[in-house]
């Protein structure tokens, strides 16, 4: 049975293409494929009639993070993952690859926004070193602080 | 066709959440869209592998499994293998 992970960031302000989360393999032969199955949005900061929006991609390097998280086994007894995650905010950011958007969301900052793969509907990222999928706000139209958490199984 | 995620809006004043949309998935890249008819977006099905596609982008049938498969070992994105039928 797969195993499932989370990793999250607390904080991260928004803008043109500012990464949140990075998860990726960093194996140089990596023998299992991600799989995405929910990822959740907020903001942290005092509401205001704000939005961004956010744009979960394919990544192909890993770019120059903030901060490393290694995802948390929801089973507090299961073993370490392969694959590890970088947090914003980035200095350089990943890699994504282009026309090749897993998801999409414009969000007003009052609201908070969860996505769940049904079984099966998963997001699956490659097994090759340092490639993965990114989650990132694309555009906003202000600075806003944005928390976010993506859970995955391997 | 087949849901293949939810989408949940929450808002923290409201009891209840502001709205559940689900989701399709493309066929060939994997990505998961909301459907939103008459929106004027450009969507599609694959009669090849019976599954909607997102856009005109996503048109040639290119499995997602055949799509991990060429970047995992550096193909073209868009590269299918030559079947030949064999006899016997």
């Amino acid at each position: 049975m797969a195993e499932k992970f989370a990793t999250r960031v607390a904080s991260v302000a928004s803008g043109t293409d500012k990464t949140l989360i990075n998860v990726f393999n960093p194996a140089a032969t990596p023998t299992v494929r991600g799989r995405i199955f929910e990822v959740i949005a907020g903001s942290v900061a005092t509401p205001d009639d704000q939005a961004a929006d956010f744009y979960l991609g394919r990544t192909t390097a890993v770019g120059t993070e903030g901060s490393g998280l290694v995802p948390n086994n929801l089973d507090p007894g299961g073993p370490a993952g392969a694959y590890d995650s970088g947090l914003g905010v980035y200095s350089a950011e990943p890699t994504y690859t282009a026309a090749k958007q897993l998801l999409a969301f414009q969000l007003n900052m009052r609201a908070t926004f969860r996505w769940v793969a049904m079984p099966g509907g998963e997001l699956v990222m490659t097994a090759t070193q340092n490639n993965g999928a990114g989650l990132k706000t694309a555009s906003s139209t202000s600075t806003q602080a944005y928390g976010a958490t993506i859970f995955f199984a391997e | 066709m087949k849901e293949a995620g939810l989408v949940t809006l929450i808002d923290p004043g409201a009891d209840r959440p502001l709205a559940e949309l689900p989701t399709l998935q493309c066929g060939h890249c994997g990505g998961h869209w909301v459907p939103r008819p008459g929106s004027g977006t450009v969507r599609g099905f694959c009669q090849n592998c019976m599954r909607p596609v997102c856009g005109p982008g996503c048109a040639a049938c290119v499995p997602t499994e055949q799509l991990l498969e060429n970047m995992e070992k550096g193909r073209p994105l868009d590269f299918r293998p030559i079947l030949v039928p064999t006899g016997g």
